[in-house]
């Protein structure tokens, strides 16, 4: 039966069929809970220009300290409250329309540290003590929950080494470049073979876990082959690396995996120079991929388990270089997307006309995001992930 | 069989060499073999001089080559393999007592459909002999064929007798003419004429007009029927790919039919082996084509000393990219996103399609150096220097947007380098005959790191300084500053390379010397990835650059003429000694 | 002596065989594994850890050792280490190469320099069977171990603690065997171990040369000294022997085994070599609870499937393979090493292994076909052969001898140890 339906997908023939049972299958297979809530994580590698991702409307210094670089006041999507989307954050539009975009502003931590290494080991370890960094807050938190039941607790969709914010001591989270390299190489019906090969799982002895792991492993192979191979919903996509990730993150979701964590990158952000351009063209492909994941997540009734949380390493200065770019500066805007937060702004715009040393001023902790993520979206105890208590931010 | 296909491959024209060609003698068995061949191929003689040739070094080179090996092993080839059967074990036995048997006349070897209805087709073996020799080789041909001595029986009756052993291999003599079959049927028709031949085919009389009469040897392959069973080509895998296969196995799947003609001159000392593949031209070309299409002005440089390799081709980028769709799978589409993003990024915002691609004028040349260094700055591993060479229609404003894209990505591949525990590039920029040259380089190597390496050589990171200037209207980035000075001389020089579509030139000495200087780690990488004993990989190894002991010269150029396109290839080799 | 350490009386048998060359190296041949099982425990115990008289294939990777350093590529200094792995003929040398890197786990990611790292591994497989006082006292000065742990910002007055933690909580002591207070102090006598030219150099202006109390000894104590008193420590000897026994016998080892197994180890001046032919002889290593209790990790898996299936796959082709499995060398996860045990498989990296097993099958060839050959190439895995239910479902009608060798390898029962 299995294998006929592989074959007939295969052959095209009942793609309709296709969109009910990968799903059904595999909550049957997994048992993961339909509430589960999942968590994307999509970093913006290189040092985003928050400046210029949510933009100041009416406020001179802005044009001063950018006037190369600014954008004119009737180009941007208003969020009000002084501040606006840049344009080539359209594709955001949507979500703020639903409610589903939270931007939480002036985020960053004490003593900014303007390499891009050790601030991205910073924000991805949430340690400020340069010996306390050898795991990353999400990795701590897949420790701490880890259910030692062979399932992929999370997963880097990316050609790069693991992102540290994953690492834990006991969790080992896997890093692929495609979902699609999950696929069982092997010949025809290799996947009946191999599982009536491994035997039932039976007992909690190493073999039984062997077992156990080898037929959730096909199972999650078969139910991903089927979710990819269908193009489903990847018709609103655009082409982008970053777009074709989020589509399969969609598509697993869908398919009911108990995977809690997703991790994405987009990179490029190091606009020392001509950042203009560059700059917009990169909020676009960060706008339409969001968008489009989203609006796929909303028909498909799953807006509501997913919070996309977008960050970046450090903002910018707040004053242009004279190559018409900017230099790595310090604190800067938090996106946070899903269709069951609390969108809106969350903290002010910090002030242009109180600069520390050039850069903007911090208000908001960035553990103090992770907090709320930890405590309200995850469920998890974020005092102990982050070795304090913080307070939350509103938006969940 | 890989070597005697590796033999062949240097071989079947060879086989003519030294008799006074006689152009119509082969084509006369085309007028005996059934019209329902696929593929025809024609050999104007065989020579024991031959055995010289095969048996030489250069021969053992070729057959011991890597290269050789995989062709010989490529599927694609199975249905030669099958048609050069007869020719195989035989070779393989006693290669005099054949080429004395089948000596100084022609033969031919025509791939037809299964008679059975398998998937591997049935092959017929037709050859002028001569004499008793002949004779005694068709008593051995059993023991060559299976390999043992089976007993042989009619199969036939009818006269000449149709013979046979196993079932498997069919033939008869008939005067001077030789028939082996790998079927019955297929012996039968040969005997008794039965219907048209492959000489009265239009494929087989298009393709001699295209090959032209004269050849050494020739080929003809009925493209229209093959079709039918023939995989559709596959979209290219991304751009590179797609650049550089360009429309070429479209226009091989959609055209009727495949001429061969195969030339050998030898003269002073050196052969120079030629080959072409042609097909007629269709009368209309469409966008797709044309964007690939076209004739490569000369290089307008003088040729580096001691350049080992360059490819060129004729490509409108911006047209290709337009029909990026058509020309790459969808897998490689996110890529070519990825790399208009990027591009767009690191240059400073300057657009990679409506910016970037438009300067491009429609030429690409990638040359690569054999660079010679002092015993000091020697790298353990030489890498060939590598230029990427493109005509531009427009310079104004690129330099600065392109010195911002080349240190922006310097700096990326640094935070990336270091992430793998490899050191940084410096930026250096250079000025040389008042032209700049952006230009990035390695500090020197710390004590440390050279300790217990006396004499053997820098760290292999040496051997690149990724370098960008736009000379003459070009656009060069290379691997070394060196390089790009070399061009700067030889600017508006003797301009070369150019009448055809695209096309790969080779220096065997130049080559040869490349790989000579990093025997050492051809030899460990051999050994890590093959798993050979440092002997055994010495030898695989060194049979590699022996092989560049005889090829002066190679060359692989797709044309476009009036009349048919095709690929071309030309090998000039040292003549073995005799 | 413990009784779970005294020598497993009689002869090996094939089980036993290929169970000590799976752990004492990264599996056997056929013809290794019936020449040992002529052998006793402790004969065969003393040809795993001395090796053979003169290893030929290490000698010829040695002398490419230079090409390979200087390549500059990870990727070749990883398929070096991964071929001696499927090569060399004194298998323990390269395990215990591969038992340091996870002990003293230093990562290429931070380190930033693979010339380092390649010096650092060198180290694992010269000193690796040593003493190890004599390893650690290398390892300790290694540039890349210094960069890894922060010692460069070690400095008198702005002491950095990491080394000194590290040291106690993982290369020597373990956790609870040493206090905050006795970290801080000995982060101190670390202080002006520099490096200097990508060479170890003791910065005499920044070390701290006042009076320290390190692990209940006060002095004007060194960063030797330092070492000294850890390795003094009944819990040195225990902790080394707690990881080699979960390492190389079962995954929870009694308290009272790794004590005894610890005691025998300091007794004997860690001496790595003698400590590992004790073990490899003993009751405990040879109870049937011991077989088959550990979980391989990726390099045990795919180094020792080509071995035991005596066929050849590209190092440099498996590469990206390790990294989906789980297991890249020269870049552990962190400062702890590989986690190992029951953390090598979930799902991703169950499917990362068998498509690895799909690769390393590709080109397989052999005579054997069918039955014949998953009885065959199941002994020379699984050291026995699989269950008549595993048999019938790999061989099936049609199904040729790769798949049958892939599936094999996909057995649950070819990843456990």
């Amino acid at each position: 039966m299995d294998i006929d339906r592989r074959t007939l997908l295969k052959a095209g023939l009942v793609l309709p069929m296709a969109a009910t049972i990968p799903s059904l299958f595999a909550r049957a297979a997994w048992a993961a809970e339909p509430g589960d809530r999942v968590l994307v994580l999509l970093q913006l590698e290189g040092g985003n220009d928050g400046l210029n991702t949510i933009v100041p409307v009416g406020h001179d210094a802005y044009h001063r300290l950018r006037p190369g670089l600014r954008i004119a006041e009737d180009q941007v999507i208003d969020l009000k409250d002084g501040v606006g989307l840049a344009p080539s954050l359209a594709g955001l539009r949507p979500l703020w329309d639903d409610g589903a975009l939270a931007v939480v502003q002036g985020v960053g931590y004490p003593e900014p540290n303007r390499s891009h290494f050790t601030s991205t080991d910073i924000w991805h370890s949430a340690s400020l003590d340069p010996s306390r960094r050898n795991t990353g807050w999400i990795g701590r938190m897949l420790d701490e929950e880890s259910r030692g039941d062979g399932a992929v607790p999370g997963l880097q969709l990316d050609p790069g080494p693991l992102s540290l914010a994953l690492v834990g001591e006991k969790t080992v989270v896997p890093s692929v470049r495609d979902a699609r390299d999950f696929k069982v190489r092997g010949g025809d019906n290799a996947v009946a073979r191999l599982e009536a090969a491994a035997g039932d799982a039976k007992g909690t002895d190493t073999l039984g876990f062997l077992r156990e792991s080898a037929r959730q492993a096909y199972s999650l192979s078969d139910s991903l082959e089927r979710a990819l191979d269908a193009d489903r919903g990847r018709a609103g996509y655009p082409g982008s690396p970053l777009a074709q990730r989020l589509w399969q993150i969609a598509r697993m979701v869908e398919s009911g995996l108990p995977t809690r964590i997703y991790a994405v990158k987009l990179s490029g952000f190091d606009t020392h120079s001509l950042q203009k351009d560059a700059h917009a063209q990169l909020l676009r492909f960060l706008g339409d991929a969001v968008g489009a994941f989203y609006a796929d997540l909303k028909k498909h009734g799953l807006d509501k388990r997913v919070l996309l949380v977008s960050y970046s390493e450090f903002g910018r200065r707040a004053k242009e270089n004279r190559s018409l770019g900017t230099d790595h500066g310090a604190a800067a805007p938090v996106l946070v997307a899903g269709g069951a937060i609390r969108g809106g702004l969350h903290g002010a715009h910090p002030s242009l006309d109180d600069l520390q040393a050039g850069d903007l001023k911090h208000h908001t902790d960035f553990r103090q995001v992770y907090a709320t993520i930890l405590d309200r979206w995850l469920r998890a105890d974020s005092e102990s992930i982050l070795g304090a208590k913080f307070k939350g931010v509103p938006f969940v | 069989m890989r070597t005697l296909l590796g033999l062949l491959i240097v071989a079947c024209p060879l086989l003519a060499q030294g008799v006074e060609a006689q152009p119509e003698a082969a084509h006369r068995l085309a007028a005996l073999a059934p019209a329902d061949a696929v593929a025809f191929l024609e050999m104007n003689g065989i020579t024991p001089k031959v055995v010289s040739v095969i048996d030489s070094d250069l021969g053992r080179a070729v057959a011991a080559h890597p290269i050789v090996k995989a062709i010989g092993e490529s599927p694609q080839l199975g249905p030669v393999r099958l048609g050069l059967l007869a020719l195989k074990d035989a070779t393989d036995h006693d290669l005099e007592s054949l080429t004395r048997a089948l000596g100084s006349r022609e033969m031919a070897i025509g791939i037809y459909p299964s008679r059975t209805g398998k998937k591997q087709p049935d092959v017929v073996f037709l050859a002028r002999v001569d004499g008793p020799a002949t004779d005694r080789f068709l008593k051995g041909l059993p023991l060559i064929v299976l390999r043992r001595s089976s007993e042989v029986v009619p199969a036939e009756g009818g006269r000449p007798a149709i013979r046979t052993f196993r079932e498997k291999t069919f033939y008869y003599r008939d005067g001077d003419l030789l028939v082996v079959a790998s079927h019955r049927d297929l012996a039968k028709h040969v005997r008794d004429h039965v219907g048209r031949s492959v000489a009265d085919t239009a494929y087989y009389q298009g393709a001699r007009t295209l090959a032209g009469d004269g050849r050494l040897m020739f080929g003809a392959v009925d493209l229209a029927t093959l079709r039918a069973v023939l995989p559709r080509p596959k979209k290219a895998k991304d751009l590179g790919a797609a650049l550089f296969q360009g429309t070429l196995s479209e226009r091989l799947y959609g055209a009727p039919f495949l001429g061969i003609g195969v030339d050998l001159v030898e003269s002073r000392g050196q052969w120079t082996l030629s080959a072409e593949a042609l097909v007629p031209r269709t009368e209309s070309e469409g966008p797709l084509q044309a964007s690939f299409g076209g004739k490569l002005e000369p290089l307008p440089f003088e040729l580096p000393e001691h350049t080992a390799a360059v490819l060129r081709m004729r490509r409108d980028l911006e047209a290709v990219w337009s029909h990026k769709d058509a020309v790459i799978a969808e897998a490689g589409i996110p890529g070519l996103v990825q790399l208009e993003t990027t591009f767009t990024a690191l240059s400073g915002g300057m657009n990679f399609v409506e910016e970037f691609l438009p300067a491009f004028g429609k030429e690409l040349t990638i040359l690569a150096t054999r660079p010679v260094y002092t015993a000091l700055e020697a790298p353990a591993v030489q890498y060939p220097h590598v230029a990427l060479i493109g005509r531009m229609t427009k310079v104004e404003g690129m330099e600065t947007k392109l010195t911002i894209a080349f240190q922006t990505t310097i700096g990326i591949v640094n935070a990336q380098r270091a992430q793998q525990g490899e050191k940084p590039f410096l930026i250096a920029p250079e000025i040389y005959a008042g032209q700049v040259i952006q230009s990035a380089r390695y500090l020197p190597p710390d004590a440390m790191e050279m300790s217990g390496m006396e004499g053997k050589g820098l760290p292999v990171r040496y051997n690149i300084a990724p370098s960008l200037a736009i000379v003459g209207g070009h656009l060069v980035i290379a691997s070394s500053p060196e390089l790009i000075k070399r061009l700067i001389d030889g600017q508006g020089k003797s301009g070369v390379l150019g009448g055809v579509n695209a096309g790969l030139w080779l220096d065997g000495t130049e080559t040869r010397k490349l790989l000579e200087a990093n025997r050492d780690a051809l030899v460990a990488q051999n050994m890590i990835s093959k798993g050979h004993s440092k002997a055994e990989a010495e030898q695989e190894v060194g049979g590699l650059i022996d092989l560049g002991r005889f090829i002066r010269r190679f060359e692989l150029s797709v044309e476009e003429g009036r009349r048919a396109h095709g690929l071309r290839f030309e090998i000039v080799a040292a003549a073995p000694k005799e | 002596m413990h009784e779970q350490l005294k020598p497993q009386p009689g002869r090996l048998d094939r089980d036993a065989a290929a169970h000590l060359w799976r752990r004492a190296g990264f599996g056997a041949p056929s013809a290794l594994v019936e020449n040992t099982m002529k052998l006793s425990p402790v004969e065969a115990a003393r040809l795993a850890v001395r090796g053979p008289k003169r290893d030929v294939v290490a000698e010829e990777m040695e002398s490419i050792y230079a090409i390979v350093r200087g390549s500059g590529s990870l990727d070749t200094i990883r398929g070096w280490l991964i071929r001696r792995m499927m090569s060399c003929e004194h298998q323990l040398r390269e395990k215990m190469g591969l038992f340091w890197h996870g002990h003293f786990a230093t990562s290429v990611r931070k380190v930033t320099d693979l010339d380092w790292m390649c010096r650092q591994y060198r180290l694992f497989l010269d000193l690796g069977l040593g003493r190890f006082p004599v390893l650690l006292d290398a390892v300790t000065r290694d540039p890349a171990m210094i960069r890894w742990l922060d010692n460069e910002t070690n400095r008198k007055g702005s002491p950095n603690e990491n080394f000194g933690r590290e040291l106690f909580e993982l290369f020597t002591l373990g956790d609870g065997n040493y206090t905050e207070k006795d970290i801080q102090e000995a982060g101190r006598a670390f202080t002006g171990w520099h490096i200097l030219h990508g060479k170890f150099h003791f910065s005499a202006g920044l070390h701290d040369a006042g009076e320290k109390t390190v692990l209940g000894t006060t002095g004007n104590l060194r960063g030797e000294d330092v070492l000294k008193l850890a390795l003094a420590q009944d819990a040195c000897g225990r902790f080394l022997a707690g990881k080699l026994l979960r390492f190389f016998v079962e995954p929870a080892p009694s308290a009272e085994l790794e004590a005894a197994l610890g005691a025998e180890m300091k007794r004997n001046g860690y001496d790595v070599s003698a400590t590992l032919e004790l073990m490899f002889a003993s009751k405990a290593f040879y109870a049937p609870s011991a077989r088959r209790s550990l979980v391989k990790s990726p390099l045990e898996f795919v180094v020792g499937s080509t071995r035991m299936l005596e066929t050849n796959v590209s190092p440099k082709e498996l590469l990206g393979a390790f990294g989906a499995m789980g297991q890249e060398l020269l870049a552990p996860p962190n400062v702890k090493g590989w986690p190992g045990g029951r953390t090598w498989i979930n799902t991703a990296t169950w499917l990362a292994r068998i498509n690895a097993a799909h690769r390393i099958t590709r080109e397989f060839e052999s005579q054997r076909s069918g039955a014949d050959a998953c009885r065959y190439f199941g002994r020379a895995l699984l050291g026995r052969e699989p269950d008549a239910r595993a048999q019938k479902a790999i061989v099936q009608s049609g199904v040729g001898t790769k798949d049958i060798v892939h599936a094999l390898l996909a057995l649950p029962e070819s990843h456990l140890n």
